[in-house]
């Protein structure tokens, strides 16, 4: 197992925006989390990215305390924000070695690494044009791309595709397939026509609350699913 | 502190791309010129003032470090790459001292304004090379305190305006306590010690006091620590 939440809780004054979530991560799992706005999928990402403390609950990443150690999870696991801005001065493979340098890789291992990440993220001319000159969807797979740069088990994806026009969404989509190869991927978003794309598996969040946690399979309708899950909280999309 | 360098002259390089810098060097050049030669009415000249214009170093000072540590957490804040900053296994530690040295770093390239006019003030008044070189130093040094003050105001405020009015207030009054008014009460001059710039006044007559000097980075510690148990609340909300 890769990941367990149990009793996670997380408020904000009176307003629970997380409430008793409790889930389970198997390598290779890729898990959507939607849900209407405000339901707690920010929340519920920043709190396992280690971004906010719980209030109560338990996360165990890869067997030990991800709350109590928290650079360890962070060693293990990348949390790509909605609005992961980038350093505009400079060019995609710049920024990357960057990283790379802050991660302590130097020479072949961090020209290695950025290859590997510009490779997997398939990032085009936003590996050498300069940042500012790049559409969304190549600064989306930058964020990707620095992201993987430390090789994490876990990746957190908080609304990836917010913002992409069709075929940036398609591109995006073959991306995150392969990556699911090798790691577990958690992604939040309000697009079902993406969960339903990329994932194997869905967490539906009504007011912090998970009210539907399931596989998904071809047969399966995500849309039927969520209006179903929606129309007995009482809730719409 | 292998994350270090890069974080460094990331921030080095936004200071260097921001326009803010060079108008704030511009009004510091001005500045520093009428107040080292500030004219002497009819005779059309200038008076020869470089005991003066010494004495006005601190407030100068004040005014820099606090504009240049204010922008250091409320850029990372109003662009969101904060998140990425506090879901990232590097220590928030090594993250806050590359910062703030490359804005002091910064602010010191932009201080050195004020040694022209004052080597100019210097030759016309015949002052003492030492007395220079000693408030060079100092002043060095009470900039760091008030770039680290700037930053603990940024990380603990939401906005880079809200952070400087607070910083710089701070600072000018931190300043002003080592020069009370005639017959202030005596709780006056004992808050003075605790001002990173009593060590100035010897400074300006040539003497070099450590105590002063230890003052002064042992704000920027305090206020660094300050900066990351700021920054730890955020985590709690």
């Amino acid at each position: 197992m890769i990941l367990s939440v149990t009793g996670l809780r997380r408020s904000f004054g009176r307003n629970i925006a997380v409430d008793d979530a409790q889930f389970q991560l198997e390598p290779g799992e890729v898990v959507g989390i939607t849900g209407p706005s405000g339901s707690g999928k920010s929340t519920l990402l920043k709190l396992l990215a280690g971004v906010l403390e719980p209030d109560f609950g338990e996360i165990r990443l890869l067997g030990f305390d991800a709350i109590s150690a928290r650079r360890q999870a962070q060693e293990r696991m990348a949390f790509v924000p909605f609005s992961a801005p980038l350093s505009e001065d400079a060019t995609g493979e710049k920024m990357l070695r960057r990283v790379a340098r802050a991660r302590g890789l130097s020479g072949a291992e961090a020209r290695h690494a950025v290859l590997q990440a510009a490779k997997a993220t398939q990032l085009d001319e936003g590996f050498s044009k300069p940042i500012e000159l790049l559409g969304r969807g190549q600064r989306r797979r930058l964020a990707l791309a620095v992201a993987l740069m430390h090789e994490p088990v876990l990746l957190l994806l908080d609304e990836i595709d917010q913002g992409l026009d069709h075929h940036e969404r398609q591109g995006m989509r073959a991306v995150l397939t392969d990556l699911a190869q090798d790691r577990a991927i958690v992604m939040a978003s309000r697009w079902l026509e993406e969960i339903e794309a990329v994932c194997n598996r869905v967490l539906v969040l009504y007011r912090g609350r998970i009210v539907e946690d399931r596989r998904l399979t071809p047969e399966m309708s995500l849309i039927t699913l969520y209006q179903e899950a929606m129309t007995l909280r009482g809730g719409r999309r | 502190m292998k994350a270090f360098s890069p974080i460094f002259a990331r921030e080095l390089s936004g200071f260097a791309r921001s326009p803010l810098a060079y108008l704030i060097a511009a009004m510091l050049a001005l500045a520093a010129g009428v107040l080292a030669l500030p004219p002497a009415g009819d005779s059309g000249g200038v008076l020869r003032d470089a005991t003066g214009y010494l004495r006005s170093w601190p407030w100068l000072m004040a005014g820099l470090g606090s504009a240049f540590g204010a922008r250091l957490w409320a850029r990372e804040l109003r662009t969101g790459s904060l998140l990425r900053i506090l879901s990232e296994p590097t220590p928030l530690w090594h993250v806050a001292s590359a910062k703030i040295a490359a804005a002091w770093l910064a602010a010191l390239c932009v201080a050195s304004v004020v040694v022209a006019p004052a080597m100019s003030a210097m030759v016309i008044d015949r002052l003492d090379g030492g007395r220079l070189f000693a408030s060079a130093v100092s002043a060095a040094c009470l900039l760091g305190a008030f770039t680290a003050l700037g930053a603990a105001a940024s990380a603990a405020t939401r906005d880079e305006a809200s952070a400087f009015v607070l910083a710089v207030a701070a600072a000018l009054g931190l300043v002003a306590l080592t020069d009370p008014p005639f017959g202030a009460p005596a709780w006056m001059e004992e808050l003075a010690l605790l001002s990173p710039a009593i060590g100035f006044a010897a400074a300006r007559q040539g003497v070099l006091e450590i105590a002063g000097l230890f003052q002064s980075l042992g704000m920027l510690l305090v206020s660094g620590v300050l900066s990351i148990i700021a920054l730890e609340a955020r985590r709690a909300g």
